[in-house]
């Protein structure tokens, strides 16, 4: 049974990824990053993406915010 | 129980570019400076990496995560959206949220993650492209042990590294950014006259988003001196100072941090300790508040090899004479900063009733 710490981590964790899944975004794979990071995660075991989340890539990160005008969350996870 | 979905946070994330990091390799130190025990930790930011504010902090005790919620999240993120609402315009203001020059560029960089087996042992591959997977937390520790096997001064801010407010008397709402819960009797942040419901508007000139965003004032505060905050009570804003007396850095854990394990394995060699009780420190004839520190477990063959003499039960009384090592953090601290590659240490144990010297060797 989880702890209740482990359980608020897993459910913030969780939140924040499936809370794009509602947005509908397709931009990793627009941003052609796909395939490596795509390796990245599968070697760690990771979550499957959800939503325009960008996965282990900061540059790209910044390089969409100056595009977009939006500011950056980056989570260390 | 939270729902599988929450739409104010979707909302909320739908303006901001998301970005996760799931390793530390590559990772420019100059702008991501935060507390790498976490494992789980948050940078708002702009595009021409002005950061807005932090989030994400390691409560004591049992439940980690006792510091943070989605609640308190969200908030740093309406935080942050305000902030970039009125940006570039208060760009001097955030300035001191980004931090001096790392000791080193880049994880990968710092040397004892390419020397020490311990970690050099732990490099996992990951897609193929990259050699190593380096954890977050490896990055202070590694940083700690790089500058004591070149004999320079380990600081205290790299070992107890982003203070909780409550070193200063001060508990902070979960919930929200920086608002008041509880003040301790005593403490600085009650001989500042702040109360409970008062909200941390600014501290040290810093918007403050989050508890995360304090420690980071806190991290980078000096070890004497004071701080000064703008606090929102009952519609008015007041200006506050807290003063920062000596040693108020070393009342935060060291215990739980990376550094701690590996000072109590590969330098010490004694494994976790425990203050010895009052029963068995007077058993032993020693005063009430003399050093008294007794092993947890037999030594164990990952540890430090000239501790291997070292048993459950021992109770260490002093390190080269010195009787002031009181608490764990204080013997283990004691390693880290005081103590050389190659040099000789003395223990002075006390088992079955006899003194006894244990010399060890830190590596």
């Amino acid at each position: 049974m989880l702890s209740a710490s482990s359980l608020r981590l897993r459910i913030i964790g969780c939140l924040l990824c499936l809370a794009c899944v509602s947005s509908g975004s397709l931009l990793t794979k627009a941003l052609g990053q796909a395939s490596d990071k795509e390796k990245l995660r599968k070697a760690l075991g990771d979550v499957e993406l959800a939503g325009p989340w960008i996965y282990d890539d900061v540059p790209a990160g910044f390089a969409l915010a100056r595009k977009n005008g939006k500011p950056l969350l980056v989570v260390f996870r | 129980m939270a729902r599988r979905s929450d739409e104010e946070l979707a909302g909320l994330l739908e303006k901001f570019v998301c970005v996760r990091v799931v390793q530390s390799y590559g990772m420019d130190l100059s702008l991501f400076q935060f507390d790498s025990q976490l494992t789980w930790a948050v940078f708002l930011l702009t595009a021409d990496k002005t950061i807005y504010g932090r989030y994400g902090t390691r409560a004591s005790g049992r439940d980690r995560t006792a510091s943070i919620s989605l609640a308190g999240l969200k908030e740093a993120l309406r935080g942050a959206l305000e902030l970039h609402g009125a940006y570039p315009r208060d760009r001097g203001a955030l300035a001191g949220k980004t931090g001096p020059a790392p000791l080193w560029p880049a994880p990968e960089r710092i040397p004892a993650l390419e020397t020490v087996p311990w970690w050099k042992g732990r490099a996992v591959p990951a897609d193929g492209s990259e050699a190593r997977c380096i954890h977050c937390h490896w990055i202070s520790s590694g940083e700690a042990w790089s500058l004591r096997a070149t004999r320079k001064p380990v600081p205290d801010k790299l070992l107890w590294a982003h203070p909780t407010p409550e070193v200063l008397g001060l508990t902070l709402d979960r919930a929200e950014r920086a608002t008041v819960a509880k003040v301790s009797r005593g403490s600085e942040a009650d001989r500042a006259g702040l109360r409970t419901g008062d909200r941390l508007l600014r501290l040290e000139g810093q918007s403050i988003l989050s508890i995360a965003d304090v420690q980071w004032v806190l991290h980078n505060a000096p070890g004497v001196g004071s701080l000064e905050a703008e606090v929102g009570r009952g519609g008015e804003k007041l200006d506050v100072s807290l003063a920062l007396e000596p040693g108020w850095r070393r009342r935060d854990s060291l215990k739980e941090r990376t550094i701690a394990g590996l000072a109590a394995e590969l330098l010490a060699g004694t494994g976790p300790l425990k203050s010895a009780s009052k029963e068995r420190t007077a058993a032993l004839g020693l005063a009430d508040g003399e050093m008294a520190l007794e092993l947890e477990s037999d030594w164990q063959t990952y540890c430090n090899p000239s501790a291997k003499e070292l048993r459950k039960g021992d109770v260490i009384v002093a390190v080269d004479g010195r009787k002031d090592l009181t608490t764990e953090d204080a013997f283990l601290a004691h390693f880290v900063q005081r103590t050389a590659p190659g040099q000789e240490v003395e223990l002075t144990v006390l088992r079955g009733g006899k003194s006894l010297s244990a010399k060890l060797r830190t590596p």
